[in-house]
C-alpha cells in the first residue's frame, strides 16, 4: 500500500511538471491564435497591392472623388437667380442675401467645401502610385504603366480642382499616415502646384499608349482617365499659371502657350471633335447636350469627360411640365444680354447705370428693344426659355398670370422672366425623362483655353504653330462659333477689345454651366457681377411691352469670393500646427 | 488549450481512482452548536484545515470526522467563529459578532476571510435579499451595497430593469460592471442573465469596489464586479422549503387625465398665446358643452380609468429541496411566478391584456468521487413566457405612452351604433375612434392590434473537476470547469390593424367619418428569432495553508472565453483569455498583505498590445488583533486599517472592435466597370492601440466598538491615462484619411474619485429580542480630463462641453430669473432682451441669459446642465428588529445630487391635440400674472417654440428618499410547526416603494421615469414560508 502511494507521488510529480509545461505552452502560443482576427472579409493595406483585383479595385476608388457638375451651379453666378431664393435660410436665399462665413460656406456653395474630398483623393492616388510599381500582384507591364498613368491623371486633377477653388495649398505627394509632424508643412505656390499638376500629366501622356491608358475609351472604359483628360488637365492649367487671379510669375505666357496650345493639337490629332450634328427641332449646339455621350464614342467626340444626366423639367422646369418641383436656375437678362445677334454683332455692349436698367444697345446690330428675342445667336435659344419660346406644343408665356407667369413668391414659377433651356428635351415629364447630360471636360473648353493664353501671348490674330497646329485665338474662337453658325469674330480688334468678345463668348457657349464660374475667378471679374435683373413682359401680340427690373444686389461678389474659405476647423487646426494661418484673403 | 487540460483531467482521474485511501487516526466528533442564549444554531459550517465537514442540522446538531490532533473550526454569519481542539463530544457556543468577521468573503476566484481581508468588497446575503419583492435578481440590489449606485429604467413589474454603476464611472465610456456567476465571468452582455436569475437560488452577492480585488480579471476588472454564489446542497437530511405569495400591485403614479373642460380650456389658452384668438381649438358652446361632465355630444372620456386596472396581482411559488451526505450533496430550486393583467381588455377573439410565467430551476450537485476528486455540476434554467398586447415585445409601455397622448374630450372608444326612427339598426358603429391629430387609441391598441408571445429560454450549465492535491503538499488542490451559457429568444406575434374613424367637425351632432385606415384586417403571423452562446473553459490551482500564525492562501487560474452570437452578426462575437494570481498572508490575522495579478487579453486589440498585467497589492492592519489593544483598550472590538494599489483593465471601449486593424474590403463594382473591383478603406486600423489601463487606490478604516456599532470609511481614487478616444482635434483635413476613419489612440484621461461611508448597530439583548440599524451613504464624481476636445473660441460662454466635465453632462440655456419669474412677462422686456438665434420669443416664454453678452442668445451662450448622468449621492438606511416570533425589516433607499430635465413636457403640450399634465395648469397668462398668481410653467403654445430649447426650467433635483421595502414575519410556533410536520413555519407581510420623499411637487414629474411610461408599482405581499 504504501509502495503504490509513493509510485503514484512521484507520477504526480512529473504530472505536475508536465501540466505546468503544457498550461505554459498553451498560454503562449493557442492564446495569441485565437484571439487573432477572425476573417470578417477585410484585410490590411499589406495585401492590396499583392492581389491583382484588389489592386485594381484600389484604383477604381482613386476616381471616387472626381463631383459631377451641379444643373444649379449658374444660380451661384450672374447667370441666373434660383426660385428657391424666397426660401428662408435656403443656401439661394443666403448665397444672394447674406454674408458667408469661412464656417457656413459649405453649407450654401453650390459645390461645397470640397477641400477635404480632393485630399482625399490625392491620398488614394498618391498610395496607389507609391506602391504600383513595387506591386507584386499578377500584371502585365503595359498595365501598370498604364494604371500608374490613371492616377497620375486623377492625382493632377485633384490638385487642378483644388488650385482652382482654394489657389495656394500645400503640396502633398505622399502619404502622409497618421504619425506625419504637420508643424512644418507649407502651402506651395501656384507654380509649384501647376509644376506638380503639369509633371504628372507629361509623365501620364509619356506612357506608351495601351488599353488600360491612351486618348480615346474602350469598351466599359467610360469615366476613366485617358490622355484627353491629361491633355485637358494641362490646357486649363496654362490659363490659370498666367491669370490675373494667379498668375505668379512663375510662368510666362509664352511657357502656357506653348502647354495650351500642345494640348489641343494632340486631343484634336487623336480623334476629338466639336459636334456639329443639329437633330430635329435642335440645333447642333442643343442636340450635343441632348446626347449621352458613351465609351465607344459612336457620335459624341467632343466630350471628353464625364456627364451626369440632368432632370432639368423638374429642378429647373417650367410650371407648365406636370410634376414640376422647381422652377430653379432662372436666366437673367444678364446672361440673355450676353447673346450676340444672329449677324455676329454685339446686342448690348453694357449698362449706362449700375442698376442694369439702361442697356447700352449696340444699335448696329439690329437689335430691337421691342423684340428683344429675335435674330439671336442660335445658342440662346437652345438655353433659355423666354416668353413666346415653344416647348412642344405650348407656347410659353411668361407675363404675369399666364401659364408661366412671372410670380415673384412662387418657387415653381420664374423669377427674372426666364426658363433654363440647356440640357431640356421638350418631351420630358413625369412620366419619362428625355433631358441630356452636363459635361465634366469637352473640347470646347480647349479651344477656349488656347485663345486665353494665346491672345495673350501672341495676340488675337497670330496664328501659333505648335505641335503640328496652326491656329490663332481668334481662330479658336471662331471655330467653336462656327458650329451654331455664328460668323467670325472680326480679325484687327485691339488685345482689350478681343478680350472682351471673347471672354463673352466663354460665357456664352459655357452658359450655365460651371466653366463661367471659375471663369469670373479667374479673370477677377467677379466683383462686376453684383447686380442681377429680370424681364418682365406684359400685354400681348403688339401690345406687348418689356420692362427691365432689378432682383438684387448680391453680397458674394467681394473679391474674398475669388477664393474659397478654407474652413474655420481646418484653418485652426493648421494654426495651431504650423503656427501660419492658411486662410484665404478676406475670410 | 481545452484538449490538454481535458486529457490532464483525465490523468488525473484515472490516477486518482487507483489510490487507495490511507488516513491516520482520525476520531468522529459529535456534538451541538448553540448562541450564548442556548439556542440551537442551525447552519453552522464545521471545518478543519480550511475543509468543510459539516453543516449543523435544525437542532444545532453535528458530526465530523476529523484527525486526532487536529482543531475543528466552527463559522456562522453573525457569530465569531471558533477553533476548538478535537475530542469526542464538544458543545460549542459561539459569540455573537456584530462585525461579521467569520464571513468567508467570496471575491469570485477564491473566498477570503472577512477579518484579514485587504481589498473593498460589499456583501449581501440570501436572506437580506430576499426580502425585495423585486422579481429579477438586480432588482434586488437597491440599497443593499455600498458602492453600489442603482438606477431604475423600467419600472413594470415582472419586468423591471435596472443600471448598475459600482462606484459610478471608471472610464468617460461609463462602462458596466461584469457578473462573475460560480467562478466563472461573464461581461455585460451576459447581464441578461441576471434577469432571469431567481432571487431565491442566491447564496450571497459581493461587489468588487478597488483595483486590488478586481486585478485579476484583467480587461474586464474596471468596471467593477457583482459576484454571484448559487446556492449549495448541505449534507443530511433532505430539506424542503416552499414559498408561497400573492402580491398585489398599485401605481404609485397615474396619468393626468384632465376632465374635456379644463383640457378645451388649456388648448384654447395656448391659442390665445400664439395669437389666433379666443376659442379658436374648441368653440364657446363645446366649452360650456363640456362643462359639468360633459355628455355623449360632449364627451368627457376617461381613457385611464377605462383601460388601467386599479391594480394588478403577482403569484410565486418556490421549492427548493437540499440533501445528501459526505460524499453526495445537491441544492434544487424550482420556481414559477405568474404576473397578471394590467389592463382592462375587451377583446373576446383572444386575449389581449398581458400575462407573464417565468419558471426557473437550478440543480447544483457536488459529488466526491474519491478522496482526491470531486466533482461539482450547476444546470440551470429559466422559461419565460409572456404574452403582451400589442404587434411588438413588451407593449405595456407602449400602451401606457399612448395612454398619455389620447386627451378627453374625443367620444369613444368605438362609435355608436346608428338608428333610423323606427330603431332599426342602420349603422352597427363599434369602430375606433381617434383624431387626425392622433391617428391611434389606446383602446384600439389594446383591443385591435392582436398580441405578442415571447419565449425565452435560457440555459446555463457549468461543470467542473476539482483535485485535492494535498498528497503533494496539504492545502493544494486544482480544478478544471466548463460553463456554458445559452440564450434564445422566439417572438410569435399574431397581429392586426383597425379601422380609424373621426368625428367630424360639428359639436350638435355625432357623426364620424372614415380616417386613414380604413379596415380592420385579420391576425397576421409573424416569428422572429434571436440566440446566442457563451462558452468559458477554465483552469484553476489553489494552495491554502498554516504555519503556526502564518496564514496562506494562494490561486491561480486561466480562462478562456468565447461569445458567440448563433444568430449571425459578428460584431457581437468576442473571444478573451483571462488569467491571473493572487497571493493572500497574514500573520497572525494582525498583518495581512495580498498580491495579485491579472494577465489578459481580448481579440479587440492586436497580438503585440493584446495581453495587459494588472498587477494589484493591498494590505491591511488588524489592531484590534494586537496582544496590547486587546488588554488595554477591550471595548474596540474592531480597529482594521486598510489600503490599496492596483492596476485595472478595460477593453471595452464602445468602438470598432477590430479598430486596431486597417479594414480593407475589395468586392467586384466600382465606378469604372473596367477595373472590375473596388477596394475601400473603411476603417484606419491603429496597430498600437492597447486595453485601457485604470490605476486605482483605495484606502479604508473599520472601526467596531463593543462588537455592536461598526463605522467602516472608504475613499478611492481612479485614473485613467490611456483612454481610448477618437481624437481628430489636431488632424488637418489635407493629409487626406476621413476623419470619421481616423485610427482612435490611447491618449484619453479621465479621474474619479469618491468616498462611502457605513454605520451599523446590531445588538441582539436577549434570545427574544434584537436590533439592528444600518446605513450607508456614498459620493462619487468623475471628470474627463482630456478627450482631444477642440475648444470653441472665445466668443463662447464655455468653451469646453466634455472637458472639465462629468460623463454625461448635458448643456443648455440658463433662465434668466432676475425679473422674479423667469419669463418675458410684458412686450417692453422683449423688446429690451436679447435676439434668440432660433425664432421669437412669445409674451410668457421663458427668458434666456445671454451669457457671452453678445445681445443674441445662440449656442455660445449654453451652459452646463445638472452634473452628468449619474447621482452623486447613492445612500441606504436599514432598521429591523426581532422581538420573540416577530421580525421587522425596513430598508430606505435614495440617491442624490442628481437633476433631470424634465423637458419633455414642452413637446407634450403641443403633441397630438395636446396633451396636458398638471404642470401646465400652472402655465403663464398675463392674467396670472397681473394677478400675482404662482406660476410655474411658460405660457402655453399650439406649436413649438422658443421653449424648446434645451434649457434648464425644467431641471430640477432627482433626489429621492424611498421606503423600499418593508416586511413584517411571524415565526409560528413549533406546535403549529409539529402539527404541520415543519420545522418552520414563517408567515409574511411585505411591501415595496411604501413611499417616497422627493422634491417633486405633481405626479407628472416622476421622480424615476418620465411621465408617459410605465409607473413605479408600490406592491403588499402576503407569503409564507415552510420548511420541511
Amino acid at each position: 500500500m504504501e509502495m503504490v502511494h509513493k509510485v503514484n507521488m512521484n507520477i504526480m510529480k512529473k504530472f505536475r511538471i508536465l501540466i505546468l509545461a503544457m498550461a505554459a505552452v498553451a498560454a503562449l502560443s493557442a492564446c495569441q491564435d485565437a484571439l487573432d482576427l477572425r476573417s470578417n472579409g477585410t484585410i490590411d493595406m499589406s495585401e492590396v497591392f499583392k492581389d491583382r483585383n484588389r489592386t485594381k479595385g484600389y484604383l477604381n476608388a482613386c476616381y471616387n472623388y472626381i463631383k459631377n457638375p451641379s444643373v444649379n451651379v449658374g444660380s451661384f453666378t450672374d447667370d441666373a437667380q434660383n426660385s428657391q431664393d424666397i426660401t428662408a435660410g435656403s443656401s439661394y436665399d443666403i448665397w444672394y442675401n447674406s454674408d458667408i462665413t469661412s464656417s457656413n460656406f459649405a453649407d450654401h456653395n453650390w459645390d461645397g467645401n470640397p477641400w477635404g474630398n480632393y485630399f482625399e483623393g490625392v491620398r488614394k492616388c498618391n498610395v496607389f502610385i507609391a506602391n504600383i510599381d513595387g506591386a507584386t500582384a499578377e500584371m502585365l507591364d503595359w498595365e501598370r504603366a498604364g494604371w500608374k498613368a490613371q492616377a497620375l491623371t486623377l492625382r493632377a486633377w485633384y490638385y487642378l480642382q483644388l488650385m482652382k477653388r482654394y489657389g495656394q495649398l500645400p503640396l502633398i505627394t505622399s502619404d502622409l499616415g497618421t504619425n506625419h509632424d504637420y508643424s512644418s508643412d507649407k502651402k506651395a505656390t501656384v507654380s509649384e502646384i501647376a509644376g506638380q499638376i503639369l509633371a504628372d500629366c507629361d509623365a501620364a501622356i509619356a506612357t506608351e499608349d495601351s488599353e488600360a491608358y491612351s486618348y480615346v475609351y474602350r469598351t466599359q472604359q467610360w469615366g476613366m482617365a485617358t490622355k484627353a483628360l491629361a491633355q485637358a488637365i494641362r490646357s486649363e492649367t496654362a490659363t490659370y499659371v498666367i491669370s490675373p487671379l494667379m498668375g505668379d510669375g512663375g510662368y510666362t505666357a509664352d511657357q502656357a502657350l506653348e502647354i495650351a496650345a500642345d494640348a489641343l493639337a494632340k486631343v484634336l490629332s487623336n480623334d476629338y471633335s466639336l459636334w456639329t450634328t443639329a437633330s430635329a427641332g435642335y440645333n447642333a449646339y442643343a442636340s450635343y447636350f441632348l446626347y449621352n455621350p458613351e465609351d465607344m464614342r459612336a457620335q459624341d467626340k467632343e466630350t471628353i469627360y464625364g456627364g451626369v444626366r440632368t432632370a432639368v423639367w423638374s429642378s429647373c422646369g417650367v410650371p407648365i411640365v406636370s410634376g414640376s418641383a422647381t422652377a430653379g436656375t432662372c436666366p437673367t437678362q444678364e446672361l440673355v444680354d450676353a447673346y450676340e445677334m444672329a449677324n455676329g454683332k454685339p446686342a448690348i455692349t453694357g449698362y449706362s447705370d449700375d442698376q442694369h436698367l439702361q442697356p447700352i444697345i449696340n444699335t448696329e446690330s439690329g437689335y430691337d428693344e421691342t423684340k428683344p428675342y429675335e435674330d439671336r445667336d442660335p445658342r440662346f435659344y437652345a438655353t433659355v426659355f423666354y416668353n413666346g419660346s415653344v416647348r412642344g406644343e405650348d407656347e410659353i408665356s411668361t407675363v404675369a398670370g399666364a401659364n408661366c407667369g412671372l410670380n415673384a413668391t412662387s418657387i415653381r414659377y420664374t423669377h427674372t422672366g426666364y426658363y433654363m433651356r440647356k440640357y431640356a428635351h421638350d418631351a420630358s415629364n413625369r412620366n419619362s425623362n428625355s433631358d441630356g447630360y452636363m459635361r465634366v471636360v469637352r473640347l470646347a473648353e480647349l479651344y477656349y483655353n488656347f485663345a486665353e493664353v494665346a491672345y495673350q501671348a501672341a495676340g488675337p490674330d497670330q496664328v501659333v504653330s505648335v505641335s503640328g497646329l496652326n491656329m490663332s485665338a481668334r481662330g479658336a474662337v471662331n471655330a467653336v462659333r462656327a458650329r451654331v453658325g455664328m460668323p467670325e469674330i472680326p480679325s484687327g480688334l485691339t488685345v482689350a477689345d478681343f478680350e472682351k468678345r471673347y471672354r463673352n463668348d466663354r460665357r456664352v457657349e459655357f452658359a450655365l454651366e460651371a466653366d463661367y464660374y471659375f471663369s469670373l475667378r479667374r479673370w477677377k471679374t467677379l466683383s462686376a457681377t453684383s447686380t442681377v435683373t429680370g424681364m418682365k413682359v406684359s400685354g400681348t401680340g403688339a401690345g406687348k411691352t418689356y420692362e427691365r427690373f432689378i432682383l438684387g444686389r448680391r453680397s458674394t461678389t467681394t473679391d474674398k469670393f475669388l477664393l474659397y474659405p478654407i474652413d474655420l476647423t481646418e484653418v485652426s487646426k493648421v494654426l495651431e500646427l504650423t503656427g501660419n494661418d492658411w486662410q484665404n484673403p478676406g475670410w | 488549450m481545452m484538449n490538454k487540460n481535458i486529457f490532464a483531467a483525465a490523468a488525473l482521474l484515472l490516477l486518482g481512482a487507483s489510490i487507495q485511501q490511507v488516513m491516520a487516526q482520525d476520531i468522529t466528533v459529535a456534538g451541538t452548536v448553540r448562541d450564548i442564549y442556548g439556542n440551537p444554531l442551525p447552519g453552522v459550517i464545521v471545518s478543519s484545515n480550511h475543509k468543510d465537514l459539516y453543516i449543523t442540522d435544525k437542532n444545532g446538531q453535528y458530526t465530523a470526522k476529523v484527525n486526532k490532533s487536529g482543531e475543528l473550526e466552527f463559522s456562522l454569519l453573525g457569530f465569531k467563529p471558533t477553533s476548538v481542539k478535537a475530542s469526542s463530544q464538544m458543545e460549542v457556543t459561539l459569540e455573537d459578532d456584530a462585525h461579521n468577521l467569520a464571513e468567508n468573503v467570496n471575491i469570485g476566484l477564491s473566498k477570503q476571510s472577512r477579518e484579514v481581508l485587504s481589498d473593498a468588497v460589499s456583501t449581501a446575503h440570501s436572506k437580506d435579499l430576499g426580502r425585495s419583492l423585486m422579481t429579477r435578481l438586480q432588482g434586488t440590489f437597491s440599497g443593499m451595497f455600498s458602492g453600489l449606485t442603482t438606477m431604475e429604467s423600467t419600472f413594470e413589474p415582472a419586468y423591471e430593469s435596472l443600471n448598475m454603476y459600482v462606484r459610478g464611472y471608471s472610464t468617460f465610456h461609463g462602462g458596466i460592471a461584469s457578473v462573475v456567476i460560480d467562478g466563472i465571468l461573464y461581461d455585460s452582455f451576459a447581464h441578461d442573465i441576471l434577469y432571469r436569475i431567481s432571487p431565491e437560488e442566491i447564496e450571497s452577492v459581493s461587489i468588487l469596489k478597488d483595483g486590488a480585488s478586481q486585478a485579476i480579471y484583467g480587461v474586464k476588472g474596471a468596471d467593477g464586479l457583482i459576484v454571484i454564489n448559487t446556492k449549495r446542497g448541505t449534507p443530511g437530511k433532505l430539506k424542503v422549503g416552499v414559498n408561497i405569495s400573492e402580491t398585489v400591485q398599485v401605481p404609485t403614479t397615474r396619468i393626468h387625465s384632465f376632465d374635456s373642460y379644463t383640457f378645451a380650456n388649456l388648448r384654447n389658452q395656448a391659442a390665445v398665446n400664439d395669437g389666433l384668438g379666443e376659442y379658436h381649438i374648441f368653440s364657446k358652446e363645446a366649452v360650456e358643452g363640456f362643462k359639468d361632465g360633459g355628455s355623449d355630444l360632449y364627451p368627457n372620456t376617461n381613457w385611464y380609468d377605462m383601460l388601467v386596472r386599479d391594480f394588478s396581482n403577482q403569484q410565486r411559488i418556490a421549492l427548493d429541496a437540499t440533501g445528501g451526505n459526505e460524499n453526495v450533496r445537491f441544492y434544487s430550486n424550482f420556481n414559477v411566478l405568474r404576473q397578471g393583467s394590467f389592463w382592462n381588455a375587451d377583446q373576446t377573439a383572444y386575449k389581449a391584456d398581458n400575462e407573464k410565467y417565468r419558471i426557473n430551476f437550478r440543480s447544483n450537485v457536488d459529488v466526491k468521487i474519491n478522496n482526491y476528486i470531486s466533482l461539482w455540476a450547476n444546470l440551470a434554467g429559466s422559461i419565460v413566457r409572456a404574452h403582451t398586447p400589442g404587434g411588438a415585445v413588451d407593449c405595456n409601455g407602449t400602451l401606457y405612452s399612448i395612454i398619455t397622448g389620447m386627451p378627453s374630450f374625443i367620444y369613444g372608444p368605438v362609435t355608436p351604433a346608428v338608428y333610423d326612427n323606427d330603431g332599426n339598426v342602420i349603422e352597427a358603429g363599434g369602430e375606433v375612434v381617434t383624431t387626425p391629430n392622433i391617428n391611434f387609441s389606446p383602446y384600439g391598441f389594446l383591443n385591435r392590434t392582436g398580441y405578442n408571445n415571447e419565449m425565452n429560454t435560457n440555459i446555463y450549465g457549468q461543470a467542473g473537476l476539482k483535485f485535492d492535491l494535498s498528497f503533494l503538499t496539504p492545502g493544494l488542490w486544482a480544478g478544471v470547469s466548463v460553463g456554458y451559457l445559452s440564450y434564445i429568444n422566439s417572438i410569435t406575434s399574431n397581429t392586426q390593424d383597425y379601422a380609424r374613424y373621426i368625428r367630424e367637425d360639428d359639436w350638435s351632432d355625432l357623426r364620424f367619418t372614415h380616417y386613414g385606415t380604413t379596415i380592420n384586417t385579420n391576425l397576421t403571423y409573424s416569428k422572429g428569432a434571436a440566440l446566442y452562446g457563451y462558452f468559458s473553459y477554465k483552469g484553476e490551482a489553489g494552495w491554502q495553508r498554516d504555519f503556526g500564525r502564518h496564514h496562506l492562501n494562494a490561486n491561480a487560474y486561466m480562462t478562456y472565453q468565447v461569445f458567440d452570437n448563433l444568430a449571425g452578426g459578428a460584431t457581437y462575437d468576442f473571444r478573451r483569455v483571462y488569467s491571473g494570481a493572487e497571493l493572500a498572508y497574514d500573520f497572525d490575522k494582525r498583518y495581512a498583505v495580498k498580491l495579485s495579478t491579472g494577465y489578459s487579453g481580448s481579440d479587440y486589440f492586436p497580438r503585440k498590445t493584446r495581453f495587459v498585467w494588472t498587477p494589484g497589492v493591498s494590505a491591511a492592519w488588524i489592531a484590534s488583533n494586537e496582544g496590547f489593544v486587546k488588554e488595554n483598550v477591550p471595548w474596540l472590538s474592531l480597529l482594521k486599517v486598510r489600503g490599496s494599489y492596483a492596476v485595472t483593465g478595460n477593453d471595452a471601449t464602445g468602438f470598432d472592435r477590430y479598430a486596431y486593424k486597417d479594414q480593407v474590403n475589395s468586392t467586384a463594382g466600382g465606378k469604372i466597370p473596367y477595373l472590375e473591383y473596388y477596394t475601400n478603406e473603411s476603417v484606419y486600423g491603429n496597430p498600437n492601440l492597447e486595453p485601457e489601463k485604470i490605476y486605482k487606490t483605495n484606502v479604508g478604516i473599520d472601526l467596531g466598538i463593543a462588537n455592536q456599532f461598526q463605522v467602516s470609511f472608504d475613499v478611492f481614487k481612479e485614473k485613467l491615462n490611456n483612454g481610448v478616444i477618437k481624437s481628430t482635434s489636431k488632424v488637418p483635413l489635407y493629409q487626406g484619411i476621413p476623419l470619421g476613419a481616423y485610427p482612435i489612440t490611447n491618449m484619453g484621461e479621465f479621474e474619479n474619485k469618491g468616498w462611502e461611508l457605513s454605520v451599523s448597530y446590531r445588538k441582539r439583548f436577549n434570545s427574544d429580542f434584537g436590533l439592528f440599524l444600518a446605513g450607508h451613504l456614498d459620493y462619487s464624481k468623475n471628470k474627463v480630463i482630456y478627450v482631444g476636445e477642440t475648444a470653441y473660441n472665445d466668443t463662447y460662454a464655455y468653451r469646453y462641453r466634455t472637458e472639465g466635465y462629468p460623463v454625461g453632462q448635458s448643456w443648455g440655456y440658463l433662465t434668466d430669473y432676475s425679473n422674479g419669474n423667469g419669463l418675458y412677462n410684458f412686450q417692453d422686456e422683449i423688446e429690451a432682451g436679447p435676439k434668440y438665434s432660433f425664432g421669437t420669443p412669445r409674451l410668457g416664454d421663458i427668458k434666456y441669459k445671454d451669457l457671452n453678452g453678445d445681445g443674441v442668445i445662440d449656442e455660445k451662450d449654453m451652459a452646463p446642465l445638472g452634473n452628468g448622468s449619474l447621482p452623486k449621492y447613492n445612500f441606504a438606511f436599514n432598521v429591523g428588529f426581532n422581538l420573540k416570533n416577530f421580525e421587522v425589516n425596513l430598508l430606505f433607499q435614495g440617491l442624490g445630487g442628481y437633476k433631470r430635465n424634465y423637458s419633455e413636457l414642452f413637446t407634450f403640450q403641443s403633441a397630438y391635440d395636446g396633451v396636458f399634465t398638471e404642470s401646465h395648469k400652472s402655465a403663464w397668462t398675463a392674467e396670472k400674472w397681473l394677478n400675482d398668481e404662482e406660476i410655474g410653467f411658460p405660457a402655453l403654445s399650439t406649436t413649438a417654440t422658443t421653449n424648446l430649447q434645451t434649457n434648464d426650467y425644467l431641471l430640477k433635483d432627482a433626489s429621492f428618499l424611498r421606503l423600499k421595502t418593508a416586511e413584517i414575519s411571524y415565526k409560528m410556533p413549533k406546535k403549529v410547526c409539529d402539527f404541520l410536520n415543519a420545522s418552520a413555519f414563517k408567515v409574511y407581510l411585505s411591501g415595496q416603494n411604501l413611499f417616497t420623499i422627493d422634491g417633486m411637487k405633481t405626479n407628472d414629474t416622476p421622480v424615476e421615469g418620465t411621465c408617459s411610461a410605465f409607473p413605479v408599482y408600490r406592491m403588499y405581499r402576503l407569503g409564507i414560508n415552510l420548511t420541511f
